[in-house]
């Protein structure tokens, strides 16, 4: 049977989600196939198939692998965590801080790595109060004014949960917001909108007041300007503990050639369709993905502790631990796809690992691909020109490789 | 010559090349390092220069071990002459490492020259990164030497090459993989340089 026809038999249709996963969490949504046709149909008009037929015709062998994967993300429902034997619990809290001047602070448990966290958290607030995103501040890793985290940045959590708890408290600050301006303008709430921080009657701009003025009625000069019942300030904590896990996928599939002389694997293109919820930035889910693929093809090919028979690391610089360079990954094409979360705000899930799940077995299947005409099964990683040399010895030899 | 600009394509990365010189790379003479096989294929010689005066040393003479060189602890190297090869000559280098820019499990470079009859009258093979110091592998070359370069010739050469060497091993090559990748390398090489001759590419 055609691998893909295995896949598309066991993917859930997306009117069977939330699917329940056996243990503790349900795959939240999903368009898996989806997924599947869209890389499919990138291949197709990429032309690899012909790629293939062409080098195959003058004795080379390319091959095409591809790779599904589902990423549990947005770690994850506290109690679920306790239960399953975890230490730790996995809510995240966040502060939105509006000051005087009407400047927005975001304080986050999260720390940011380089992903991206700061950029998008300012992207967040600023769509959820309304106000340009230079306006909006982040601060993160400074224990004494941050919030407390369930568990920190893992689990692919930091955009599903630190930013799912900014959207609630920035659902609950812009309400406060429009209270005040209603105050100031003696208007309903609901007829107002916030648009880059002006807050105007709905179909009449001209009668508007700033987030100045709503910052000054909430700190400076309350009298007959902040609602009576209002507390002062403009400030909102939220701590989210999600319901349930978030669950990203995609499909991955990649062009490979195999020098059969010397047991080199190259790789040519690669395609990956994901599916991580709600997009909020798509320059920097690029680059967790670019980052992801690398790593894996590091695992896939190059990566490894070698020991002798001693037990002696022989594995002892980065001369020996080979982690691939720009030289040695493909061209990335990555296809957005979006299906929200049902449960998280914003529809958010995670991103950190979907990079790097697809990888190794997809070399693999590539590989198995490109050398199927004597029938090599890929099964150890990382798949040295060395160990592959063997395995294609074996086979043109007619023994059966392990 | 562009070979030595194909040769210098292997060598680490831009920044690595951009600082690293011809002389030091020769003076220093790592047994992979692309450099010392180009001289010995392309039969250059280097100038040295010591307190005893000035000396000129033939790539054979130059490369005595593992990162050793004929020179004196008082001599410097000045200048590298590189014949240029006659007219018709076809040369290759080609290299396997693990990833682009890494020390080669295994350098061949050759270079060859037909007569009016296609037959070699000229074939230098030059091996780097097999063995202690790279190397001119002159049985083999003598083998080509008067043949037709077809082949079975061509593979012969790679063989004897390959049967003759002593390889090093590491994590990245056993002494039989850099054996087998000897005789590909070689075979390789050969093939591109008896194409390049009979093409009239240097
Ligand atoms: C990450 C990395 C990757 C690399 N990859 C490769 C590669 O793939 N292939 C390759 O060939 N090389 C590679 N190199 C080595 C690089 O090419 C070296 O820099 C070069 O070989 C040495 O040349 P240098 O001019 O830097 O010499 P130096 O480092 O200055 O000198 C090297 C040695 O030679 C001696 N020396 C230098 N010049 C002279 C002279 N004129 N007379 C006598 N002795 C002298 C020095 O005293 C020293 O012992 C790599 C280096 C790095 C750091």
């Amino acid at each position: 049977m055609d691998p893909h026809e295995v896949r598309r038999k066991n993917f859930p249709a997306p009117d069977e989600f939330p699917f329940f996963s056996g243990v503790a969490f349900w795959y939240d949504s999903g368009r898996y196939e989806d997924a599947l046709d869209s890389t499919l149909a990138r291949v197709e008009e990429l032309g690899w198939r012909q790629m293939q037929a062409d080098a195959r015709a003058e004795g080379r062998s390319v091959g095409i692998g591809y790779s599904f994967h589902v990423e549990p993300s947005a770690y994850g429902p506290s109690r679920i965590l306790n239960l399953v034997g975890l230490q730790h619990s996995g809510f995240d809290e966040a502060v939105v801080r509006i000051d005087p001047m009407g400047k927005v602070t975001v304080y986050s448990g999260q720390i940011n790595m380089g992903q991206g966290t700061h950029t998008i958290y300012c992207q967040i607030a600023a769509d959820g109060l309304g106000v340009p995103i230079d306006d909006v501040k982040v601060v993160t890793g400074d224990t004494d004014s941050c919030p407390y985290t369930g568990y920190g940045t893992g689990g692919s959590r930091a955009a599903p949960l630190g930013g799912g708890a900014i959207i609630r408290a920035t659902v609950r600050l812009k309400e406060k917001i429009l209270r005040i301006a209603a105050e100031l303008m003696e208007a309903s709430p609901e007829d107002l909108v916030i648009d880059s921080g002006i807050i105007s009657v709905k179909g009449s701009p001209d009668q508007n007041v700033s987030m100045q003025d709503i910052g000054d009625a909430a700190y400076r000069r309350l009298n007959e300007r902040l609602p009576v019942n209002e507390t002062p300030t403009l400030e909102e904590t939220d701590v989210y503990d999600p319901e349930n896990m978030a669950t990203s996928f995609g499909c991955a599939a990649l062009l490979v050639e195999v020098d059969r002389e010397t047991g080199v694997v190259k790789l040519l293109d690669f395609v990956q369709t994901d599916d991580c919820g709600t997009v909020i930035n798509p320059m920097l889910v690029d680059g967790q993905l670019a980052g992801g693929f690398t790593q894996a093809f590091g695992g896939a090919l190059f990566e490894e502790l070698v020991y002798d028979d001693e037990g002696q690391l022989q594995t002892t610089s980065f001369m020996d631990y080979l982690i691939p360079t720009a030289m040695e990954i493909p061209r990335f094409e990555v296809i957005h796809q979006e299906t929200p979360s049902p449960h998280v705000p914003g529809g958010i899930k995670g991103v950190g690992e979907s990079g790097t799940i697809a990888g190794v077995s997809l070399v693999g299947s590539a590989i198995d691909d490109a050398l199927s005409d004597i029938g090599v099964t890929v099964k150890r990683f990382p798949m040295t020109p060395m160990r592959l040399l063997d395995l294609i010895r074996e086979a043109e030899n007619g023994e059966v490789s392990q | 010559m562009p070979v030595l600009a194909e040769a210098l394509r292997h060598v680490g990365h831009v920044t690595i090349r951009n600082r690293g010189t011809i002389g030091g790379s020769l003076a220093h003479a790592d047994p992979a390092a692309e450099l010392p096989v180009a001289l010995l294929a392309l039969d250059g010689k280097v100038v040295v220069q010591g307190s005893a005066g000035t000396r000129a040393i033939g790539a054979g003479d130059l490369f005595v071990g593992p990162m050793t060189t004929a020179l004196e602890p008082t001599e410097i190297l000045t200048s590298v002459r590189i014949p240029r090869p006659d007219a018709g000559t076809g040369a290759s280098i080609v290299e396997l490492a693990r990833r682009h820019g890494d020390f080669a499990i295994v350098i061949a470079m050759a270079l060859v020259h037909l007569d009016g009859n296609g037959r070699c009258d000229m074939v230098r093979i030059a091996l780097g990164g097999v063995e202690g110091a790279p190397a001119r592998m002159e049985a083999a070359e003598s083998g080509l030497l008067g043949a037709e370069p077809s082949g079975a010739a061509i593979e012969a050469a790679a063989d004897a090459v390959a049967a003759g060497v002593d390889p090093i091993g590491d994590i990245h090559a056993s002494e039989s993989y850099r054996r087998d990748m000897t005789r590909v390398f070689v075979k390789r090489a050969l093939a591109q340089a008896v194409e390049r001759a009979k093409g009239g590419v240097a």
